[in-house]
C-alpha cells in the first residue's frame, strides 16, 4: 500500500497501512538526471539548446558535448527557457538559453577551437549565425 | 556582434548557429518536493513526470538526515497549473531505505500526522 490516494474527501475510508505526515519546506528527493539535448547555437559565453525538460531560470546544470572532436564540459546557469514549437518525440520540448560558468582550460580550448576553425559542411560544424 | 533581435541584443559574444544535429548531455539533478511523507512512501511533485512503475535510486533529504532511498513510482498526476510550467504529482513507494532514513521518517510521521 502506498500513500498515493490524496483525494480522500469523498468519504471513502482511509485504507492506508502506514501513517503519514505533511512535510514542510526543506524536504525533498533528488534524482540524478541526464538529458539528451540538441544544441542550437554556441558562443564563448553560453549556448542554447532544445530540451525535453523545462529548466527554470537560474538553475545550475552541467553540459557535456563533443565539439570538433574534443570533449567539452561546462557548468551552466539557465538564463531563459521557453516552450518550443517542435516536439521532441511525442512530448513537449523547450528551448533553453544558458550562460557558461567559468570554464576549465581544456573545455575553453575546445570551445575556442570549435568556434574558430570549424570547417563548413560537416556534421559537427558551426556557421556564423544571426 | 550578433544581429539585433527584438528588444535589443545584449549578448557580449557572437553566437554561432549549429547546422545539423549536435547532441549534448545536460546533467541536472531533478528535485522532487515532498508534500506528504509516510513510512512506506511519499507524495511528491516535480517538473518531470517519471514513468509509472519505474524504479529509481534517489537521495532523500530531510531536515535531520540525508539518505539514499530506492523508490517505485506508483502514480503520476498532472497538477493544475496557472503558470504553464507543468508540474506533476507523483506517489512514490519506498522499496529500500537506510535505517537512518527510516528513523528520521518515523520521527517526522510521529510528530505530525495527517488525518485525511
Amino acid at each position: 500500500m502506498i500513500p498515493a490516494c490524496v483525494q480522500s474527501d469523498d468519504g471513502v475510508a482511509d485504507r492506508r497501512r502506514s501513517a503519514r505526515a505533511a512535510v514542510g519546506e526543506g524536504s525533498w528527493f533528488t534524482l540524478p538526471s541526464a538529458w539528451t539535448v540538441q544544441l542550437l547555437d554556441v558562443s564563448l559565453s553560453g549556448l542554447a539548446f532544445v530540451s525535453p525538460l523545462r529548466f527554470e531560470t537560474g538553475r545550475i546544470a552541467s553540459v557535456r558535448a563533443t565539439l570538433g572532436g574534443e570533449a567539452f564540459t561546462a557548468r551552466i546557469r539557465v538564463c531563459w527557457s521557453a516552450a518550443s514549437g517542435a516536439p521532441v518525440h511525442v512530448t513537449k520540448s523547450f528551448t533553453v538559453g544558458a550562460a557558461f560558468l567559468p570554464l576549465e582550460d581544456g573545455s575553453r580550448r575546445a570551445l575556442h577551437t570549435f568556434l574558430k576553425v570549424s570547417p563548413p559542411n560537416e556534421n559537427q560544424h558551426a556557421k556564423h549565425g544571426r | 556582434m550578433a544581429a539585433a533581435v527584438s528588444g535589443g541584443d545584449r549578448r557580449a559574444h557572437v553566437r554561432f548557429q549549429i547546422i545539423g544535429a549536435l547532441p549534448a548531455s545536460v546533467n541536472a539533478p531533478e528535485l522532487l518536493t515532498i508534500e506528504v511523507l509516510g513510512t512506506s512512501g511519499a507524495l511528491v511533485h516535480g517538473a518531470v513526470p517519471l514513468p509509472v512503475n519505474g524504479e529509481y535510486d534517489m537521495q532523500l533529504v530531510l531536515p535531520a538526515v540525508v539518505a539514499d532511498a530506492t523508490v517505485k513510482v506508483r502514480s503520476v498526476v498532472p497538477m493544475a497549473d496557472r503558470t504553464g510550467c507543468g508540474r506533476f504529482q507523483m506517489a512514490l513507494e519506498f522499496l529500500a531505505i537506510s535505517p537512518d532514513a527510516g528513523n528520521a521518517i518515523a520521527q517526522v510521521v510521529g510528530s505530525a500526522r495527517v488525518d485525511t
